[in-house]
């Protein structure tokens, strides 16, 4: 009892109110209650007006006759004319009216009620009337209808007389009585229903929505590999679809860290392990001669290089894997800074007699970091040399539309196969692992190139045949921006 | 606690004078009235006027009628000014105004005399206002005489629910075992829309004040239509006449509404319907086919 009252209490907390049980229901109820409660102001006061402006058209109009008849047989000044008097009665009876005669001093010489006869009215509608100015009024409360209509003298003198009817149209304030009374109950059974339809909607999405909650609370309490079931609603599925995504994300990133830390831990200690080889087996040798010891040290030396660089390439991959913000953007001349890589990278070239051709379709200009992206281009034309074969060639070509320049690096090297095409930008990862290090590869520097040409929001592809050679194709925007990239 | 006693003392007091206001008009102060912006209504503003003696207050009064400010105005603007004027020992103020008069138009004319004597009425000591034009009697339009006037003669305003009329009625109700009349005089206050034959039977189904008389019908009746013709009314309820389950035995119902409607001196028979129909025996025992008339052996 007590949870349950510092509940409800801590539900009225502001926040709080804002939640699908209390939004549904009462929005249910509104659009329903609100509807019928216009329909029921509309309906009764469109049926008022028009059940009164017809009783007094039609009153009117029986006025304007009788106000002729009165006319021409002088009833005011003579008033002994039965058919008059007839002709009021029938619409005492057919109205339940109470109708006055007044005459030109303002004094009533009929009255259907009997109780002012003889007295003279001040009412400033009969003075209109008296004016020539006939007057209707409505009173849609109460029901109350007066009206004053003028009798004009036969001989032209002006207005010598104003019928006056006043009643009470208890017809209209019965039926809108009645009316009132169906509305009333529509409107409350609309409002249970929609009271109930609006809870019941509240036990259908807010329950299986608790379920979730509880599915995935119980993820985040640390069981990592379990998968939330399935829904019966769809969108709810969709729901664990999307976390169960995301925790396969997760679960793929952790199991690509350890990768990357057993991968490097393992690279590592390879020239290590061979560095204490060499050394080991130098030692075991009592009187080893001192070219021995030579040789051996050239081989450590070359260990240590090779540890050297796994080294800078992991902080080079580190560096370029931090976040976005880290770009240094300028404008650069794209051509000028591939000649450059191309300029670097000669000497390996003429090593290999491996032909370096450098197409430059247009002049590009764009925004991107300098460093990162010439280090990107300088490990595709390095593999492209180092994949090779004797006497290969290795084209770059640099082109450019409106939105993007492209870079193309081709090679007439041993190529990849085709079930190895998807990995080779994964970290470490070597088609032939002798080969590469045979060339002094870490595995590290297509990872890389990917890397920086994604922080430009731009794409790599790859393109090749074993023994005939790869094509690499580099897209990269003209100008940078900070908004989502483009696919 | 004691701020409160306080406040609530004063407001009571505050309250207090109010209303004691409202009950007793103070004797020195006088509605003058005038038309208003319309020219179609007549309107009051208040004077006061500390004499005693009629003849002065009247003066006065007189003086004020001639007034004219932006809201209200004079209704001597149109001429027909006063030639002389005398109070009567029989309480009657004698007034001789121009010949003018008869070329006002008639509602001008009403609006001039309503004023007049409401304004004057409020004298003690004048009871009527008699009008003379160049010395000879007032005449209306069709050449008789306009006798002495009071606030009597002239019905106010509309027959809306702003202008109440307030009478006296004899009513009859039922006694603790049902089975006589008891009667007694009734205060009703009704508008012009309502005739008093018709306030008088509200009132008996809206039941009695006094505690020692009884209700005849229940106070969901409904009176559908009333209408007096040559002393016969015609009274038609709803059904819920017929289904009142009480321990009033039915001649008492019946001539409760007839004897109090007799009693208003306009009626002297009355025929009942219900739902229109006149063909039902009123609670298996009176048959409303005839027209019933007064009945006083009932009345205790």
């Amino acid at each position: 009892m007590k949870t349950f009252f510092s509940n409800t209490i801590s539900r009225f907390n502001f926040r709080r109110l804002i939640s699908l049980k209390i939004i549904i229901p009462v929005v249910s109820v509104i659009l329903v209650v609100g509807p019928i409660l216009i329909t029921r102001a509309v309906v009764i006061n469109s049926y008022c007006s028009k059940s009164m402006e017809e009783k007094v058209v039609n009153i009117r109009s029986q006025c304007n006759m009788l106000s002729s008849i009165m006319s021409a047989n002088r009833y005011i000044t003579q008033q002994n004319d039965p058919d008059v008097a007839a002709r009021i009665e029938q619409m005492m009876f057919t109205y339940s009216a109470r109708i006055l005669i007044i005459d030109r001093d303002f004094t009533v010489i009929r009255d259907t009620y009997k109780e002012d006869y003889g007295k003279t009215i001040v009412n400033k509608n009969v003075i209109s009337a008296f004016k020539g100015k006939s007057f209707t009024g409505t009173n849609k409360k109460t029901g109350y209808i007066d009206i004053a209509i003028p009798v004009y003298a036969m001989n032209a003198s002006g207005v010598e007389g104003v019928i006056y009817v006043t009643l009470q149209d208890k017809n209209m304030l019965e039926v809108r009585e009645y009316l009132n009374d169906i509305f009333a109950n529509i409107t409350l059974v609309g409002f249970l229903i929609s009271l109930l339809f609006g809870v019941g909607s509240v036990f259908f999405t807010i329950i299986p929505l608790k379920k979730l909650t509880v599915s995935i609370n119980r993820i985040n309490e640390g069981n990592k590999g379990m998968h939330i079931e399935g829904r019966k609603l769809i969108e709810l599925n969709r729901v664990s679809q999307a976390v169960n995504e995301s925790l396969d994300k997760i679960r793929t990133m952790d199991e690509a860290k350890e990768e990357f830390v057993s991968n490097v831990s393992h690279e590592l200690k390879t020239p290590m392990t061979s560095m204490k080889v060499l050394a080991e087996s130098l030692m075991a040798q009592d009187c080893a001669p001192v070219e021995m010891y030579r040789e051996f040290m050239v081989d450590i030396i070359n260990e240590i290089d090779r540890e050297n660089k796994i080294i800078n390439d992991l902080l080079e991959l580190v560096k370029v894997n931090r976040a976005e913000s880290l770009l240094n953007i300028s404008t650069v001349n794209v051509n000028e800074m591939v000649e450059l890589v191309l300029k670097r990278l000669g000497p390996i070239a003429t090593n290999k007699n491996v032909e370096l051709i450098f197409e430059s379709f247009r002049s590009v200009v764009a925004e991107i970091d300098e460093v990162k992206l010439g280090l990107a281009i300088n490990n595709l034309v390095e593999n492209a040399i180092k994949y090779n074969t004797e006497n290969g060639w290795v084209r770059v070509s640099v082109n450019a539309d409106h939105r993007y320049f492209y870079i193309k690096v081709a090679d007439s090297g041993i190529g990849i196969p085709a079930n190895c095409l998807e990995q080779i930008f994964d970290r470490f990862y070597r088609v032939d692992k002798a080969r590469s290090r045979e060339t002094g590869g870490t595995g590290l520097g297509l990872s890389i190139t990917k890397s920086a040409i994604m922080m430009h929001k731009g794409t790599i592809k790859v393109y090749s045949k074993e023994n005939e050679g790869s094509t690499f194709s580099v897209r990269i925007p003209l100008h940078y921006s900070t908004a989502g990239g483009e696919a | 606690m004691k701020k409160i006693f306080i406040f609530s003392l004063l407001f009571v007091l505050v309250f207090s004078t109010g209303c004691a206001k409202k009950d007793t008009q103070n004797p020195y102060e006088f509605k003058v009235y005038y038309l208003d912006n319309s020219r179609a209504e007549l309107k009051y503003d208040i004077y006061k006027i500390t004499d005693t003696k009629a003849e002065n207050i009247v003066g006065r009064l007189f003086e004020f009628l001639e007034k004219t400010d932006k809201d209200s105005f004079s209704v001597f603007e149109n001429g027909a000014t006063i030639n002389s004027w005398e109070i009567t020992g029989q309480g009657v103020i004698n007034i001789d105004i121009r010949e003018s008069y008869y070329s006002m138009d008639n509602g001008d004319a009403l609006l001039y005399r309503a004023a007049i004597v409401k304004t004057l009425m409020q004298v003690e000591g004048i009871n009527y206002v008699a009008f003379t034009v160049n010395n000879s009697n007032m005449l209306n339009s069709n050449g008789t005489v306009v006798g002495p006037l009071n606030e009597a003669s002239f019905v106010d305003g509309g027959y809306d629910e702003y202008n109440k009329k307030e009478t006296q009625s004899r009513l009859y109700f039922a006694n603790a075992d049902g089975d006589k009349l008891v009667a007694g005089n009734v205060k009703i206050i009704y508008d012009g829309k309502v005739s008093i034959l018709q306030a008088v039977v509200q009132k008996i189904i809206d039941g009695p004040e006094e505690d020692n008389a009884f209700s005849v019908v229940g106070s969901n009746t409904r009176l559908l239509s009333l209408i007096e013709k040559d002393g016969i009314c015609y009274v038609n309820f709803d059904s819920a006449f017929l289904n009142y389950e009480s321990p009033v035995l039915p001649e008492i119902t019946l001539y409760a509404i007839v004897n109090s409607l007799c009693d208003t001196g306009r009626v002297n028979k009355v025929q009942f319907m219900v739902e229109g129909n006149s063909d039902i025996v009123f609670r298996d025992k009176m048959s409303l086919n005839h027209l019933y008339e007064r009945n006083l052996d009932i009345v205790e």
